[in-house]
């Protein structure tokens, strides 16, 4: 497909190191709510190139670790290296630079704005033009405007070429099946070099499902390493490499999904609860 | 452009100075409205405190023009400097409050400079200062309400030029994807603090900028001309007009400024209705008279998509 | 004493204040929004207060004092009432789901409205209060005090005090509160949500029209744009106190009215009303929950 932006290839390609390395180390997260422990102690390290999913009943903790490493929440203590580097200080604003994209649980799409500008969205940490060289109109910053219009769309091709029919239509105004595909072309929009995606299908249907799996799969085959939290365990044993289960804020298994499906530590985290959301 | 054009001709024809000056007045709350329209349309901040922008421009030429007998154009960059100045000093604390916090925190600002100015006896207080010069253009002093008019038609021209490029920038979506998700605009790289004064200035550099020509329209300034109630109307010109739309703002100040001063002999019930109109307009069509988005990244798509062959 | 004399001037203004603060308070509370014609409240509980003195004062033989009083002060509570809860029937409730700022620009047309209305009606010159009721002066610690004062300070904290115990005592108070609580799930719950917040204008508009008469009686001179001054320090007093809150919004009012009493006398009179905008700006910025009262919900 045509449509495929010319920078994941270039990734895929230029990856100075090869899969297997650790991308992402999260080291000893904890994250409380006043006397609330959300997080206790999190470590996990993720993989360069692999699918890792996390899983754990609702209130685990799995959106608080997400939003430690996006910069939205400060962890009492523990420590982030993205590509071995201390990320754990910097502001979110700066943290989408150094390769991390994320979609939300909730979409938070920009309602009003249309596909297209809300995919444009991701291209802001990729970008650079202030307000003088746009207003002066500048040959370079001209060039990135438009560089920035043509990726936004290419990456709504990659994602589902129904987006680019749809690129000037008010977000708000898609099934909601789109709007989370369109949250996820913003997030590769930014060229991460990890995805995270929060729970991505929640709330779609059985075709949608198995076209987001698809999508995912994609995504990492683009070179780009994916960490997902998800509900669905279909999705998770089907497309994830790895799987952290998290409970109470601790993570109490973690390894191949076939493994951790027969995790009695995990099975009683599921069964020994009466709540049927947790087991679909 | 044929706009423009009709902008700059129809005073030859139309002698009458009255409507010379009530154009003039329309142009610089065309300015206001421009800068109004980087924040309250754009970045989402309803900044209450707008008049006093427009106050420290008006007063800068002012005191420049009486004071030292300096020139119009000394006074002019000091005027959207010092606009933009306060701007940094009210938004450093002002934007870390949003919504209606932040409407009541500049709507404080904004009462605080005009008491400050009605205070101040160096600035003549209550009765502020007058015999303010014109502005000269080369040996030429530009008196007559029709030569200011074109001196501010054509800084009004090469604004909304600036104004749409800004609006069709990087920063320009910026504030967009601020206004509408804070925290998503954020996980994208968009800084709010610098975000949000980047517009800050801007909007008030605007506002400081009207505010000098204003000084020279009236020949004298006094701080009933910087009330809370003109940062509102500012506010209904941009939001009547259509946010984020040049020709709304446009629209908005014939609504607002040029037809209740046509209706004067009708000045008893222009207020009322006035009034009126806003609540039906806030009732009925929220999004304004003229809301427009031709958009630069529109046309960059239409062409792409249209290169490979698709519709756009 | 001159400082108990600012003190007694502080808390009359203060009531004022405190009756305007409760409006923005409940409004806030149940709506999460404000009216900015709430002030225009008040200025009309004045104008009829206005009127009705005009034709009590006419009247040979004359009323007994009282009487004219709670006719007056009643009459201006059902206009301010009348008037609050048109403005949420035509304006809040039709734009219930439309962005924050639609219903409040709105409201601040229905004020030029009202104002240009009494306007047009009344003519600009302050109007002169016809009545002049017998105030019954008195000293304490040297200070000059009379008894219309202490009856509007006295009536306004009762007021307050016993709409508070409502609160919370009653069916329609709880339902008040969950509404504050969440909208949503108190609707969820069996609420009627829009007849709490039907109520709470209500109230608001009855509190602000009386509040509108008191100063009335009080100054003996009132003009058709008092509102917007009274509500800039009214809501001050609601966030000062604790916004959402009836006990803040009363020991806002009154600190404020100190405050203010205070800074004219000691400082100057000139900068009287920045007071209010610089506190104001402050509590906002430094203390957002106020005196008493949870924080304020922050928009993420």
């Amino acid at each position: 497909m045509a449509g495929q932006p010319r920078t994941v290839g270039l990734r895929a390609l230029s990856g100075e190191s090869g899969a297997g390395e650790e991308l992402l180390v999260l080291r000893g997260l904890r994250k409380t709510f006043g006397g609330l422990v959300a997080v206790a102690d999190f470590s996990v390290g993720i993989l360069r190139g692999e699918i890792l999913s996390t899983i754990g009943p609702n209130g685990a903790g799995k959106t608080t670790v997400f939003n430690m490493v996006s910069g939205l929440l400060h962890p009492d203590r523990g420590e982030i290296r993205l590509n071995g580097e201390p990320i754990g200080h910097l502001p979110p604003f700066e943290r989408t630079g150094k390769g991390l994209g994320r979609t939300f649980q909730n979409l938070r799409l920009f309602p009003t704005l249309t596909v297209l500008e809300n995919v444009m969205a991701g291209r802001h940490a990729r970008s650079r033009a202030g307000i003088v060289p746009s207003v002066l109109g500048l040959r370079w910053a001209r060039e990135e405007e438009r560089a920035t219009v043509v990726r936004s769309l290419e990456w709504l091709e990659f994602v589902n070429p129904v987006l680019v029919e749809r690129w000037n239509e008010q977000v708000r105004n898609l099934p909601y099946g789109l709007q989370r595909q369109v949250e996820v072309a913003r997030a590769l929009a930014a060229e991460p070099v990890l995805l995270m995606l929060d729970e991505p299908a929640a709330g779609l249907n059985e075709a949608e499902t198995q076209e987001l799996m698809g999508l995912v799969r994609r995504i990492r085959d683009s070179g780009v390493t994916v960490w997902l939290i998800e509900h669905d365990m279909s999705v998770v044993m089907g497309i994830s490499d790895r799987v952290v289960v998290l409970d109470h804020g601790e993570v109490i298994a973690q390894g191949p999904p076939v493994e951790v499906q027969r995790d009695p530590r995990v099975i009683e985290a599921y069964l020994g609860r009466d709540d049927p959301e947790e087991h679909r | 452009m044929v706009a423009l054009a009709l902008a700059a001709v129809w005073p030859f024809w139309i002698q009458n100075v009255y409507y010379h000056t009530v154009a003039l007045l329309a142009l610089i709350y065309v300015l206001l409205g421009l800068g109004m329209n980087v924040l309250m349309g754009h970045a989402g901040l309803v900044h209450a405190g707008y008049a006093a922008f427009w106050g420290v421009g008006a007063y800068v030429v002012a005191i420049f023009s009486t004071k030292f007998g300096l020139s119009f154009w000394m006074a002019l960059p000091v005027s959207v400097v010092g606009a933009a100045v306060l701007a940094v000093l009210v938004g450093i604390p002002a934007i870390r409050v949003s919504g209606l916090y932040f409407v009541l925190v500049t709507l404080g600002f904004g009462a605080i400079f005009e008491l400050a100015m009605t205070n101040w006896d160096y600035v003549g207080g209550p009765n502020g200062l007058y015999g303010i010069d014109p502005p000269q253009l080369g040996s030429v002093p530009l008196q007559t309400p029709r030569q200011l008019y074109w001196l501010v038609l054509a800084v009004t021209a090469l604004s909304v030029l600036v104004m749409h490029r800004v609006a069709n920038s990087r920063v320009g979506r910026a504030w967009n994807y601020l206004r509408e998700d804070e925290v998503a605009a954020q996980a994208f790289g968009v800084n709010p603090v610098w975000s949000k004064l980047q517009a800050a200035v801007l909007g008030a550099a605007w506002a400081g900028l009207a505010g000098a020509f204003f000084a020279v329209r009236q020949t004298a300034v006094a701080p009933s001309s910087f009330t809370f109630l003109e940062s509102f109307v500012v506010i209904l010109i941009v939001s009547l007009g259509g946010l984020r739309s040049l020709p709304g703002t446009v629209v908005g100040t014939v609504a607002m400024i040029v037809l209740p001063e046509l209706l004067r002999p009708l000045a008893q019930y222009r207020f009322l209705v006035f009034g009126a109109a806003i609540v039906l307009m806030m009732l009925f069509r929220p999004e304004g008279l003229w809301p427009g988005r031709a958009r630069r990244h529109e046309e960059i798509a239409r062409e792409w998509l249209g290169s490979r062959g698709r519709s756009a | 004493m001159l400082f108990v004399q600012h003190l007694i001037n502080g808390l009359t203004i203060g009531a004022v204040y405190a009756l305007i603060a409760v409006g923005f308070s409940l409004v806030w509370a149940t709506l999460r929004s404000v009216n900015f014609a709430h002030g225009d409240l008040y200025m009309l509980g004045a104008y009829v207060a206005l009127g009705i003195g005009n034709v009590v004062a006419a009247s040979a033989g004359g009323w007994h004092p009282a009487l004219a009083v709670l006719v007056i002060l009643l009459a201006a509570a059902v206009t301010g009432l009348i008037v609050s809860v048109g403005i949420e029937r035509a304006i809040f409730r039709p734009l219930r789901r439309a962005p924050e700022a639609v219903p409040i620009l709105a409201t601040l047309g229905a004020s030029i409205l009202i104002q240009n209305v009494v306007f047009l009606a009344f003519g600009s010159a302050f109007n002169s209060f016809p009545l002049s009721l017998p105030r019954g002066p008195f000293t304490i610690a040297g200070a000059r005090a009379n008894v219309m004062q202490v009856a509007m300070v006295g009536l306004a904290v009762l007021v307050i005090l016993g709409l508070h115990v409502f609160l919370g005592r009653t069916k329609l108070g709880t339902a008040m509160r969950a509404t504050s609580w969440d909208r949503e799930v108190a609707a969820l719950m069996g609420v009627d949500v829009n007849r709490v917040i039907q109520v709470a204008f209500a109230i608001a508009g009855a509190l602000a029209g009386a509040a509108g008469a008191f100063v009335g009686f009080y100054y003996g001179v009132i003009t058709f744009f008092m509102g917007f001054l009274a509500a800039v320090k009214g809501f001050t007093a609601a966030v000062f106190g604790g916004f959402g809150n009836v006990r803040g919004a009363l020991l806002g009012g009154l600190l404020l009215g100190v405050f203010e009493a205070l800074a004219a006398g000691y400082v100057s009179g000139r900068w009287k009303d920045a007071i209010a905008f610089v506190v104001l700006i402050l509590i906002i910025l430094v203390r957002p929950t106020g005196i008493i009262g949870e924080r304020l919900p922050a928009r993420v």
